[in-house]
């Protein structure tokens, strides 16, 4: 599914010697990426590598508990986002996030697109109802759930929650959209979807997936970044990742000898 | 699996004979914590049954009537409970109004804004709270919160919500201070403590991933705890509202200096007032004659019946939000 990627693709996202400290821990190592916008970049490596902490660092997410704190530069369309210090809510609408495990609100399947719409845009009943509709639509959900909107988030399945979150993320139209292993809880029919999801998006966002999944990784990106220990070891092409990487270490991980 | 033989064959003859000195122990220490457990629910019992047996006498002379009258004469021997009753849910329920916004908001702002290092000391303030012996919230309450909400803010209340229908009925008469009001807001801060000590544990039980999902969409904090935390742990929320109550529905000392102790039933919430507590405390010593004595003790009845329902309410409450939040 690999198409070439056009050079005149633009960075979204430039990362520039980015060293993550959980307390005293240091769980990136002078980290420097690029990703491009509307292209999927997956970062693989094994447990622990600082694949999901480089993630959590791009909408400053990690924020949110106390000791955590990363220095370098992390450019978004050029403003470096380390340096905002009141603003995040707005980093985070721009910097969109879908987590591990399916994170429905405790409200209504509407509600659950509504509620984070509502913070941003002022919009009639009708328009309100054709944003939720598009969302959901873009998703792939809208069919399976068009008739309980009004239902609990909390009753659909895993792979049905997990949609919805995506939704719920495209809904207020980020720039940026950040997996971190959206299909780990999921059934591989659920996975499917939410890689056929991917590729879509891919048309109007710059998405970063963290995954475990070698054939997910190959499947649905145009870049692959591969982690050890906190660095970047190698980034390229998908392509060339995983028939010619450079490094033996990619080679090893990527072929099954370790991780 | 070693069975008790196998293990004992291998030891030498003297020490497997040996009776290990900690048996000889084992089976008195474990009936006396059986006692222990026994003498509790003795004890509960024992008191429903005195409260029972002594409240008979005010119940089989004024039957139901004894909840629904409010007349309270000693002289007459008439005796209703309605006033005290009243008095005690009415006191609780402005406490828990005025109380529970506090407490949530105290816990919001520990678990979600509060710099890391103000945390813990901020906490222990907030929970020293509580360890104020009560009779201190009374003379508190009576020296200086009556006195101050007596001269500036009742008068306030009667002059601009007075004259407004229905609501105005509860704000009437002279800004005495003292009254159903005063005991109510003295009864909130007392609760603050209970209320935000469970409220910091249940919007801690949040699941992080939930958390940073909601902050993820780019919500504020209010957005979060408004839409978020705070439906995610509502059970858990009321049932610590619940703990608060059961507590404020029992406290003696503090209500009983600043209500004005009146037996009457009034709308006005700025007039004295009684709860059952309060009238135990105030009526107990001087209680001359049976039927008299045994209204007491019916009141406390009530009391107990009230307030052991909230705490079972309680606890099934925070059970099931225990439970939902694995």
């Amino acid at each position: 599914m690999n198409g070439i990627v056009e050079a005149t693709k633009a960075p979204k996202i430039e990362v520039h010697n980015l060293d993550f400290y959980y307390g005293e821990t240091k769980a990136l190592k002078n980290v420097s990426v690029a990703f491009k916008d509307r292209t999927v970049t997956a970062l693989i490596g094994p447990s622990g590598c600082g694949k999901s902490t480089l993630l959590r660092a791009l909408n400053r997410i990690c924020d949110l508990y106390p000791g955590h704190r990363a220095t370098g530069e992390i450019l978004l369309d050029g403003e470096n986002i380390l340096g905002i210090t009141s603003d995040l809510a707005n980093l985070r609408a721009r910097v969109g996030m879908v987590f591990q495990k399916p994170t429905p609100f405790p409200m209504s399947i509407y509600d659950n697109i509504a509620f984070p719409l509502r913070m941003y845009r002022r919009l009639s009943k009708s328009e309100m109802d054709e944003e939720v509709e598009s969302a959901l639509r873009r998703a792939a959900l809208w069919d399976e759930v068009k008739d309980k909107l009004h239902r609990s988030g909390l009753g659909l399945s895993g792979g049905q929650q997990q949609r919805l979150c995506i939704a719920r993320a495209i809904a207020i139209r980020p720039e940026v959209l950040l997996l971190d292993e959206p299909a780990s809880a999921l059934d591989p029919i659920s996975t499917a979807q939410i890689d056929e999801l991917m590729w879509e998006l891919r048309q109007d966002y710059c998405i970063v997936v963290v995954t475990h999944n070698m054939q997910q990784a190959a499947r649905v990106s145009d870049y692959v970044g591969f982690m050890y220990l906190g660095e970047m070891i190698e980034f390229d092409e998908t392509a060339t990742m995983f028939s010619s990487p450079r490094e033996k270490k990619t080679q090893d991980y990527i072929t099954g000898r370790f991780g | 699996m070693f069975s008790e033989d196998s293990a004992t064959m291998d030891r030498p003859e003297e020490v497997a004979t040996r009776i290990p000195s900690g048996l000889k122990l084992n089976l008195p220490f474990r009936w006396l914590t059986a006692a222990a457990a026994m003498l509790v629910v003795a004890a509960l019992l024992a008191m429903l049954a005195i409260l029972a047996v002594d409240s008979a006498p005010a119940f089989r002379r004024f039957g139901f009537a004894f909840l629904v009258t409010s007349a309270w004469n000693p002289v007459t021997d008439t005796y209703g409970a309605l006033a005290p009753v009243t008095g005690t849910l009415v006191t609780s329920v402005i406490a828990m109004l005025v109380g529970t916004p506090v407490a949530v908001g105290v816990a919001i702002f520990l678990n979600e804004i509060c710099p890391h290092r103000l945390r813990d000391p901020l906490a222990i303030a907030i929970e020293l709270l509580a360890a104020v012996p009560s009779i201190i919230y009374g003379m508190w309450g009576l020296f200086v919160l009556a006195p101050l909400l007596g001269r500036h803010v009742y008068p306030a209340l009667i002059h601009w919500i007075g004259p407004v229908p229905v609501v105005g009925a509860l704000f009437q008469g002279p800004p005495f201070g003292i009254g159903t009001l005063t005991a109510g807001l003295i009864l909130a801060i007392m609760v603050i403590p209970f209320i935000a000590s469970v409220a910091r544990q249940v919007l801690g039980s949040v699941p992080p991933m939930l958390r940073e999902a909601a902050y993820g969409v780019g919500a504020t904090t209010w957005e979060v705890a408004r839409h978020v935390l705070i439906p995610h742990a509502r059970r858990g929320l009321i049932g610590g509202v619940m703990l608060g109550l059961g507590r404020a529905l029992g406290e003696t000392m503090a209500v009983t200096f600043v209500i004005g102790n009146a037996h009457r039933l009034s709308a006005s919430l700025l007039h004295p007032g009684t709860t059952i507590s309060a009238v135990l405390a105030n009526e107990f010593t001087e209680a001359s004659g049976d039927l008299y004595l045994s209204s007491l003790v019916a009141l406390g009845l009530i009391l107990f019946a009230v307030t052991f329902a909230v705490l079972l309410g309680a606890r099934a409450l925070l059970a099931r939000a225990d439970r939902r939040s694995v």
